[in-house]
């Protein structure tokens, strides 16, 4: 049963898998390359760690954009039919959710490996300081972790909310938004970052983004 | 013998325009029940809240003795079913297609689906966008039956299809029936369709279920009199007169159901005659009820 | 002190101040050292280095009286047995008891490593408050006198924990200064810094600031040589470190942070110039013409073996540590410590990569959140149906 929901999955979500797989295989060698570094030997640990800057701002976006189009693909598909078919199945409909998370969550591990094999692979021809260590393992799990966060709010906002998810969405944004300007405007400064440190600090729902997303490390 | 499907008291509102009202409903196990209905009476409706697709806000539904929606899942893996437009996933081959929906049918027979699939000419590799609107109708008749589920459940399962394949989809389930022995509740607007194969008819109107009788009944009980000298009341009647009009200034025709011969007698009574009997159709009675039922509706409202 | 968080006037009058006597000092510095300069290149370095000495003390010396000048202005009063003074703020008494409550901790906290030994260096303590406003009646917010970052609760609007953790981190922090304050040497070598309480980040800071130093010895530190942990522990001489700290290849980072005098020939530039183009030979010769090579290791960094020493030392170690006098500021924290500069720089050393080990990063908790969260998610995505 798992079995064929993953393998729609996958079917429905191939395209973006193989393009996100792309993006985070290449992702370490362009950030490696934007900073303006060279696979020279010699370079101070600073320079090193400083050379793979934009990782993580670069995964951070490729994590919430595969995160959402990965819900919103198979949603999709399923709305077509009004969700009959998935409602005719003989399994409760939380199971059914469940199961479609559960599938989309492994699908996330294409663009993962792909994450660790292009790190393992920019590491590699870097002469990397004794003192710094790469982390590529780590990185692709915090990029995981993040990629199934921003997945499992756009699955929470997509399957409560179901065709109207993008107003619903536009709706909060523009709420976030004025409730930011509403408390700086108030001079609720304190207030403002209390609310945006519940959400950024552990254990808050974001905890994972507000992390270290770096390849190399000491 | 128990009841494949029993609804009581049923009731679903959607905005201010529809509702399903107090809707009573029995289908045997056995029978090739018809459900029928014009376009928008609530037959899709019904059939969702059936098969725990959608939630009454008042009522019960008992299918195969499975109280939905709480156990519609339990009830749906032992139910076939073909909506009303192509539910399946377009992305996907007919084989896919068939590998998908084997995997949460337990009962599912590989073997007679793909028996199904060369009678029906459909191709492995096909993909469900591809179907023509026929195809695709047998598609998804061949995965309900390949199910040998006990209830088939079909809404409108040749509506739109060609006579050729319309025979051919028919035929598949008729020869269904008769091996398995399965109930099946089919929705249609198409009455002559129902007329071959159903044995049990509903007729669904405004929401309400107007008529739920044996096919012989429908077919038989409905007949259209001649009555000179018609008495002005229309109370104590021992048949339901659907409707009277009056074509000349001594003769009204009536149109009623549950008739007998021996009902003449009560003409006789109130000093009346009945002149000519006339047998409907399935068609005309199907179009007699549901302007006796809007009659009745409309009186009612005033 | 020009680098303190206080009040808006006090930072802007402090501020001032601080433009002033640094602005000036250097002016100074500049002239006065030209007619030696002119004469030997070395004297000059000797002569800048005691120039900026004389603008750190100045710099302690408006510290202390910008510090005093607020104590005009705080409020005071009794808190744990100790007199606490506090710009004026929103302090009410409820604020007291939370105020109470952290010194009691920062006291025991002591009181456990040194018994009474820290005693006279414990007072006082001073920062300022303020509220959070009006709409928050419990939101009285307490801003570290000499912490960088301002401290904000957590995930509640009830300030008191945050408050007492604060007020405790201060007491410790002020305790800690005022011991290194009463030792020349060791004040010179943390820069005026010393912490006492618990320390693993600060280590792995510490480590971290070695790990990516452009200095080689500090590098060479976290790697495991014991004899660069020595050199790191070590203030430079007249050479500003450039044989202590670095080894040839580190050239080319001093270059880009060093300063090439004001006298500096075209030669000279042109050198600078080579070296970062690439030229090891030019690096050499770059480096040789700076006037000034800046200290790649901070005073915090060196602040950790104070720490340690303090710890090997026992409950008497910070009477020793202001009565020893004589030698240099390794010397004296290994009489401190009661061990050999050997063992001293050991025990920082594996201290140092403890804490980096500890605190490497890790992904298992961000693990833990994201898993709850998405069950929490999922939880609810399967509440309704479409």
């Amino acid at each position: 049963m798992f079995r064929q929901i993953l393998f729609t999955q996958f079917r429905w979500t191939r395209t973006l898998l193989l393009l996100m797989a792309v993006f985070t295989f290449v992702v370490p060698t362009l950030s490696w390359n934007l900073g303006g570094n060279v696979f020279a030997a010699g370079l101070a640990p600073i320079a090193v760690m400083n050379g793979f800057s934009t990782v993580g701002p670069m995964l951070v976006l490729g994590a919430w954009t595969l995160g959402f189009l990965l819900v919103a693909l198979p949603w999709g598909a399923d709305s077509q039919s009004r969700h009959v078919y998935a409602l005719s199945l003989p399994i409760p409909w939380s199971q059914y959710v469940a199961m479609r998370f559960g599938a989309g969550a492994i699908t996330l591990l294409v663009p993962t490996l792909a994450l660790w094999l292009g790190s393992w692979l920019v590491v590699a021809m870097i002469d990397m300081p004794p003192t710094l260590r790469a982390y590529p393992g780590l990185l692709a799990l915090r990029f995981f972790l993040g990629t199934l966060l921003a997945y499992a709010l756009s699955f929470l906002l997509q399957y409560l909310a179901g065709r109207r998810a993008a107003v619903v969405l536009l709706v909060l944004l523009v709420a976030v938004f004025g409730l930011g300007m509403g408390l700086s405007l108030a001079n609720q400064h304190e207030l403002l970052v209390r609310i945006t440190l519940w959400f950024i600090d552990w254990p808050g729902p974001f905890s994972v983004f507000a992390s270290e997303w770096r390849l190399i490390d000491v | 013998m128990s009841d494949a499907i029993k609804i009581r008291n049923l009731a679903w509102r959607a905005g201010r325009d529809f509702a399903i009202r107090d809707l009573a409903m029995t289908v045997p196990t056995g029978a090739i029940y018809g459900f029928l209905g014009p376009n928008g009476s609530g037959k899709t409706t019904t059939i969702r809240l059936m098969l725990g697709m959608q939630q009454a806000s008042d009522g019960s539904i008992e299918v195969l003795g499975h109280s939905v929606p709480r156990q519609a899942h339990k009830a749906l893996a032992r139910i076939g079913y073909v909506p009303e437009r192509l539910h399946l996933y377009q992305g996907l081959t007919v084989e896919e297609s068939v590998r998908y929906h084997r995997a949460f049918f337990p009962t599912f027979d590989a073997t007679e689906a793909e028996r199904l699939r060369k009678r029906f000419g459909l191709r492995e590799d096909a993909l469900v966008a591809k179907l023509s609107k026929g195809e695709a109708g047998k598609l998804m008749m061949l995965l309900a039956l390949s199910q040998r589920a006990e209830l088939l459940v079909l809404d409108e399962p040749t509506d739109g299809l060609d006579p050729v394949i319309r025979r051919e989809v028919l035929s598949a389930l008729v020869e269904y029936v008769d091996g398995a022995k399965a109930t099946v509740f089919i929705s249609s607007h198409l009455v002559h369709e129902q007329e071959r194969i159903c044995d049990w008819i509903g007729v669904m109107d405004g929401g309400r279920l107007i008529a739920e009788l044996p096919m012989q009944e429908f077919r038989s009980g409905i007949k259209r009199l001649r009555v000179h000298k018609a008495p002005v009341s229309r109370d104590a009647t021992p048949f339901a007169l659907l409707s009277r009009e009056t074509p000349t200034q001594h003769l009204e025709e009536w149109v009623v159901r549950g008739w007998q011969p021996e009902m003449q007698e009560w003409f006789a009574r109130v000093g009346a005659e009945v002149r000519d009997v006339q047998d409907l159709d399935l068609e005309e009675s199907f179009v007699e009820l549901l302007r006796g039922s809007r009659v009745a509706t409309t009186t009612e409202t005033r | 002190m020009c680098e303190s968080r206080a009040t808006l006037p006090r930072r802007v009058a402090v501020g001032v101040l601080c433009i002033g006597l640094l602005g000036g000092s250097s002016r100074l510095t500049a002239q006065d050292s030209l007619l030696p300069a002119r004469a030997s290149a070395a004297a000059l370095r000797a002569e800048l280095d005691r120039a900026e000495r004389e603008a750190d003390s100045l710099k302690e010396r408006v510290d202390a009286l910008a510090s005093e000048k607020e104590a005009l202005f705080t409020g005071r009063f009794e808190a744990g047995g100790r007199t606490v003074r506090f710009i004026p703020g929103d302090l009410t008494d409820a604020d007291r008891r939370i105020i109470e409550e952290g010194l009691t901790r920062a006291e025991a906290s002591l009181r456990a490593r040194y018994g009474d030994d820290l005693a006279p260096f414990r007072d006082p303590v001073v920062w300022s408050a303020r509220s959070l406003g009006p709409n928050n009646p419990r939101g009285t917010f307490l801003s570290a006198h000499r912490r960088s970052n301002a401290y904000w609760g957590p995930r509640d609007f009830n300030m008191t924990q945050p408050t007492v953790e604060l007020v405790e981190a201060i007491a410790l922090d002020q305790a800690g200064r005022n011991l290194v304050d009463r030792a020349p040497r060791i004040s010179e070598f943390t820069r005026s810094t010393l912490v006492l309480n618990d320390g693993r980040r600060r280590f792995a800071r510490a480590g971290r600031e070695m790990a990516l130093s452009y200095a080689s010895a500090g590098r060479e530190c976290v790697a495991g040589s014991p004899a660069a942990c020595r050199a790191v522990l070590t203030l430079p001489g007249a050479d500003g470190g450039l044989s202590l700290y670095f080894s040839p290849a580190d050239y080319r980072s001093v270059v880009t942070s060093g300063e090439l005098p004001p006298t500096a020939d075209s030669a000279q530039f042109a050198a600078r110039r080579r070296c970062l183009a690439g030229s090891d030979t030019a690096c050499v010769t770059a480096v040789a013409a700076l006037s000034r090579v800046p200290n790649p290791f901070s005073g915090t960094l060196r602040s950790t073996a104070v720490e340690v020493a303090l710890e090997l030392g026992g409950r008497d170690a910070p009477t020793r540590l202001v009565t020893t006098r004589d030698g240099s500021a390794l010397q004296i924290l290994a009489t401190v410590a009661g061990v050999t500069e050997d063992s001293l720089v050991r025990a920082w050393q594996q201290r140092v990569r403890t804490a980096m080990d500890a605190e490497s990063p890790d992904a298992g908790r961000d693990g833990v959140t994201v898993a709850a969260w998405s069950l929490l998610i999922l939880f609810g995505a399967t509440r309704r149906k479409p």
